[in-house]
């Protein structure tokens, strides 16, 4: 078995999604289930309730301490954000956070999937987006491929690391070169058996590049666009210092203003520091 | 504070306070040109031997040598040329964060 089915398999017994989130989703798209139903569900785990609580009232959601119950954060919040917070908690309480390869530890990036969650939806809102339940969610996850070459092939991903500063490529093509398959491809697959929306399986498959297969998606294009903002600022760490250069089709996909991503910087950098505090520290 | 200095005290990144004139009253440097290798050779072209510069002239010219190592990390983190004003901003952020990271530094 080569490295990348061995890869391939590890998904396979990588552990399902916690049982909560499953039966949150289920609540969820059961139309005749209340709010009050879908709060006792999140309430069975003392925990989980009091993370989404501090996640409700980060500055992230505008509602700085308002909220005290998992009820009225379900009111403000909203269904599906609620549910993508209890999403985000589950899985990076899932994987472990022990293994250091000199230098890049997995809560650094988990420190950057949080930037980048961050700073997709302060983009998207910006923007004028009204549904912003997926954008956070959409940056938390872009790079779980990279966790999992952290849990299940440390040893290899450290040679990717030097294999891309050495030949000045990028860590997608030293990936495919070492590993047989990349980041994105792999943590693609791991979406799909968590049954996570195609929305977002779409963002962890093509981030890197901008589009899907050069068709505009302004998830994608937020996320890759939040990505390169998030080595800009520096905040967390992915594994490598090189500023990429956006893709050219996202700026006709996001319409973005001049002048709109300076203005948002200090709230950013707040958001982030926050939020970061909250999930992961 | 301004200062009256000899040529031979004069650095690069130090700042012209007063003009420079010729013997005929042209005015050779203009007041806030910030001295290169280049103005040696016209200030020795026309003989001149004082100058009036700004202040604290010795941070200028470390200044100038910060500019360049910063411009230098800026290169090894963007390897490309804008193509449009949002990128010159992503780079102009980039170099923001370099700055507030060598503050610390030193």
């Amino acid at each position: 078995m080569n490295i990348s089915e061995k890869l391939i398999n590890s998904i396979n017994n990588l552990p399902t999604l916690p049982t909560l989130y499953n039966v949150i989703t289920e609540a969820i798209e059961d139309p005749y289930s209340t709010n009050t139903k879908l709060a006792n569900i999140i309430l069975t785990d003392q925990s989980t309730t009091m993370k989404v609580l501090k996640v409700a009232n980060s500055p992230l959601y505008g509602f700085h301490g308002k909220i005290d119950s998992i009820s009225d954060a379900i009111l403000y919040i909203g269904r599906n954000e609620i549910k993508n917070i209890v999403l985000t908690l589950s899985i990076i309480s899932s994987f472990s956070k022990r293994i250091n390869l000199k230098g890049f530890r997995p809560i650094d990036l988990w420190a950057h999937s949080i930037a980048v969650g961050v700073i997709s939806r302060n983009i998207a809102q910006a923007l004028g987006e009204k549904k912003l339940e997926n954008y956070f969610l959409a940056g938390i996850l872009h790079d779980i491929g990279k966790i999992i070459f952290l849990e299940y092939a440390v040893e290899e991903y450290k040679k990717v690391f030097e294999l891309a500063k050495k030949k000045e490529i990028i860590i997608n093509d030293a990936e495919k070169q070492i590993l047989g398959i990349n980041h994105e491809e792999i943590g693609q697959l791991l979406a799909k058996k968590w049954r996570i929306p195609e929305t977002i399986q779409n963002v962890i498959l093509y981030h890197s590049k901008g589009s899907i297969l050069k068709t505009p998606d302004f998830l994608v294009s937020i996320v890759h666009l939040s990505n390169i903002i998030a080595h800009i600022l520096e905040l967390g760490y992915s594994g490598y210092d090189i500023i990429q250069q956006p893709s050219p089709i996202i700026w006709d996909t996001l319409k973005i203003k001049k002048g709109m991503i300076t203005s948002l910087k200090d709230k950013i950098i707040n958001d982030y520091t926050n939020t970061v505090k909250l999930i992961i520290l | 504070m301004n200062r009256n200095i000899s040529i031979d005290d004069l650095k690069c990144g130090m700042i012209i306070e007063q003009p420079i004139k010729n013997q005929y009253g042209n005015v050779i440097i203009d007041r806030g040109t910030i001295i290169e290798e280049k103005h040696f050779r016209v200030l020795k072209i026309w003989g001149i031997k004082n100058l009036i510069v700004k202040e604290p002239d010795t941070n200028n010219s470390l200044k100038n040598e910060e500019d360049v190592e910063l411009k230098n990390l800026l290169n090894k983190k963007i390897k490309w040329i804008p193509t449009n004003e949002f990128e010159e901003e992503l780079i102009s952020l980039t170099m923001d964060t370099i700055k507030k990271s060598s503050i610390h530094e030193y």
